[in-house]
């Protein structure tokens, strides 16, 4: 099955990528092309929305775990959001990503890096 | 020998376009090229100054059989005469003497612009139209009286249509011009061997029919212009006008359905032949001629169009190959239509095109076999790998103590990423390890080889499976990138048969209780998968083997396993296979297990690697 992929930018500097279709070894590195496309952007945050994701394999993890891997490096938080229930299941089962990067909401996931934001420029002061 | 042999083909291309150009190999297909050039050009202007008198059925009907009277000829030469007209050109012959000669003799000889013409046969002799006899002529009578005389004759090609004809015909050292060269050369005032006329002494010259026949030049019934002048004569009103016929070349001939005077050629299917020597003479006062390219630039634009599309053909995809090759071939089309259109000139179409598909196909069959050939290289080594990566894993061991074990692997290619390995620790324990590296193939089976051998060096070492799992996650790090590996590891005590585990991001183990029948999941995973963190500490979990009961230790594959549809095997299927099978020997679980799973894969392709472990206390 294929992935789509579609962006929206934020008026606060945070990029939502809305993944649709299947993350799987024939798919992953368009996950990985198109999200290090968006981080050289320097983007606020990054916001994965799973809400039209069918399937995610191990190899689509990994393309998860590597773009989460460029988000730290560059600073930029990455979080999961709207993750159907079977591929919360593989989540819960394989527990690859850490448990404060992934949200049932995306206004919880919108709260979170704000907050993380608002703590970046308090430290800056 | 080999690496020279793609050479050599192309240096045989290249004679056989220079026979063919020059042999004309493919003539008969570049002149159905050339009349689909001539079709699809614009109808050409003609001179107004040519016109036709036909000859037709309202003629023949209003005037008689053909052939008619030759007074009518003669009342035709006065009226025209007397009227103005420039040239009187007739396309008949006059072979046979007949009654009415005197009359048209003396009415040749007052107009003083009357044209015959003349049939030869022809034989062409070293290149030339060299005439063995008369066909058809002028009789003796009519000799004197004429103007000039020119030839009829045209070449007529093997699919029957008539495209050339020869500009001059030799006989008796004299040679004699076409009838309609002849009649230009005059109008323009000159003798035609004044003229330059590009023309082939072997082929002759392109007839350059401006279009279809009723679409080109003025058309004159014969019998409207015989009564019109019947009708001045009586002073009533006449249906043509007949000072139009001032300073104009009339080209007469017979146009009418069913007799013999037509011939096919590019633009009409039936076309008059008097139409043929007007065009002849519409061409030389128009200056517009048709020329074929010579031989040496048409070999030179065929090993222009093969060259481009051969490097089209290697260095670009199958696809963007064709793509480029068609969109070639056909600018190549526009252009030479552009080209005929403009200028007059055409070159060959069908075997430049032809050369060009012909590479593509031919170096696309090559690249086909190629790949093929590398296909079947490719797989020889992959079984080559899989054997290798088989003889890594441990050998069934049959009996443990009291436990049977039973290890099966079925990767989705020949290779794959997940492993088991049984580890011998001491006189009582043993560890058992499952793992699956994520990804596929050659890459996974390569990650594989370097975690069993770093699992087999650490495992002797740490006898806590949280432990191992620790450091071995620690090692394989730096070398994973983003790919990991979920592992469980247990290690079995075969003093008490109980048993201790721990699972880095691997699905829970299936414990299948004799005693009380029920199936339950044990050893999930306390943390994340093999080479993402460093230093973690994994959950150990307890357990105790009764007698009968059974462990399934199994890798994600089951459960991930698709049918046609794409509809899953799920763990909840798994469970309840599992569930009716806790009084079976592991045999008899494999097995039925085994047939569940193809049962639901059915003709779907095996997705990922299927791996299981398993373990039963007799």
């Amino acid at each position: 099955m294929a992935l789509k992929i579609s962006v929206m930018s934020k008026d606060d500097g945070v990029v939502i990528l809305c993944l649709v279709g299947s993350l799987d070894t024939e798919t992953h590195t368009e996950l990985e092309v198109r999200g290090r496309k968006e981080l050289d952007k320097s983007p606020k945050g990054m916001i994965l929305d799973f809400k039209s994701l069918d399937y995610i394999s191990s190899m689509g993890i990994s393309a998860l775990l590597l773009l989460q891997k460029q988000a730290q490096v560059r600073g930029v938080s990455l979080v999961v959001t709207n993750i159907p229930p079977q591929i919360d299941e593989v989540f819960k089962i394989v527990k690859a990503l850490p448990q404060e990067s992934i949200f049932a909401s995306m206004e919880e996931a919108d709260r979170y890096l704000l907050g993380i934001q608002k703590k970046i420029k308090e430290d800056q002061q | 020998m080999k690496k020279f042999f793609p050479y050599f083909l192309v240096v045989l291309w290249l004679i056989f376009i220079v026979i063919s150009v020059c042999a004309g190999i493919f003539e008969f297909q570049e002149m159905l090229a050339y009349d689909f050039l001539l079709r699809h050009r614009p109808t050409q202007q003609v001179n107004p100054e040519i016109v036709i008198i036909e000859i037709s059925d309202d003629t023949l009907k209003g005037l008689g059989r053909w052939p008619l009277p030759r007074d009518y000829h003669a009342d035709l030469i006065e009226i025209l005469s007397k009227n103005g007209c420039r040239s009187i050109v007739f396309d008949i012959l006059f072979s046979e003497p007949s009654g009415a000669d005197v009359r048209l003799e003396l009415a040749m000889k007052e107009s003083g612009r009357v044209y015959l013409p003349f049939a030869f046969r022809l034989e062409n002799k070293r290149g030339e139209a060299v005439a063995q006899e008369v066909l058809g002529g002028v009789t003796d009578t009519l000799k004197s009286a004429v103007y000039g005389v020119g030839h009829i004759n045209i070449f007529v090609d093997n699919d029957g249509k008539s495209r050339r004809l020869p500009l001059w015909v030799k006989r008796n050292d004299q040679s004699w011009p076409a009838l309609g060269f002849l009649a230009a050369a005059h109008y323009l005032g000159k003798e035609p061997a004044s003229i330059a006329v590009p023309f082939d002494l072997r082929t002759g010259i392109w007839v350059n029919y401006p279009g279809a026949w009723l679409k080109t030049f003025r058309h004159f019934s014969y019998l409207d212009i015989i009564q019109s002048a019947a009708a001045a004569k009586k002073g009533e009103v006449p249906r043509l006008e007949l000072s139009l016929f001032r300073n104009k070349i009339c080209f007469i001939g017979l146009t009418a359905a069913g007799t013999s005077d037509f011939r096919a050629n590019p633009v009409d299917p039936v076309y008059p032949m008097v139409g043929t020597q007007a065009s002849i003479c519409n061409s030389i006062l128009q200056g517009a001629y048709i020329r074929r390219l010579g031989n040496f630039l048409r070999v030179l634009i065929n090993f222009m169009l093969f060259f481009i599309g051969l490097w089209l053909a290697l260095k670009l995809a199958p696809l963007v190959a064709f793509a480029c090759s068609f969109l070639l071939a056909a600018g190549y089309i526009f252009t030479a239509q552009v080209l005929f259109n403009i200028r007059g000139v055409f070159y060959d179409i069908f075997f430049p095109v032809s050369s060009l598909i012909f590479v593509y196909s031919g170096v696309l069959l090559v690249k086909f076999f190629r790949e093929v050939q590398a296909r079947r290289l490719m797989e020889k080594e992959l079984e080559i790998a899989a054997q290798i990566q088989r003889n890594f894993l441990p050998a069934d061991l049959g009996d443990l103590g009291e436990l049977k074990l039973r290890l099966f692997l079925q990767p989705a290619k020949f290779v794959g990423g997940d492993f088991y390995d049984v580890i011998l620790l001491d006189e009582h324990r043993f560890g058992i390890f499952i793992a699956d590296v994520s990804g596929k193939g050659i890459s996974a089976a390569l990650i594989m080889a370097k975690a069993i051998s770093l699992l087999r060096i650490l495992a002797r070492d740490a006898l806590d499976p949280g432990k191992l799992l620790s450091v071995l996650s620690s090692h394989l790090k730096s070398d994973l990138d983003s790919r990991f590996i979920t592992g469980q590891y247990l290690i079995i005590d075969l003093r008490d048969y109980s048993f201790i585990g721990a699972s880095a991001g691997h699905p829970p183990l299936i414990f299948l209780s004799r005693g009380s029948g029920r199936i339950e999941e044990l050893i999930p995973a306390s943390g994340p998968p093999l080479g993402l963190v460093d230093n973690f500490s994994y959950t150990v979990v307890k357990g105790q083997f009764l007698p009968g009961d059974k462990i399934f230790m199994y890798t994600d594959g089951w459960i991930e396993a698709r049918d046609s549809q794409g509809k899953e095997f799920g763990a909840l299927r798994l469970k309840e296979v599992l569930s009716r099978l806790t009084d079976q020997g592991i045999d008899n679980l494999l097995a039925a297990l085994k047939q569940a799973y193809e049962a639901h894969r059915a003709r779907a392709l095996q997705h990922d690697d299927l791996t299981a472990v398993i373990l039963e206390r007799k």
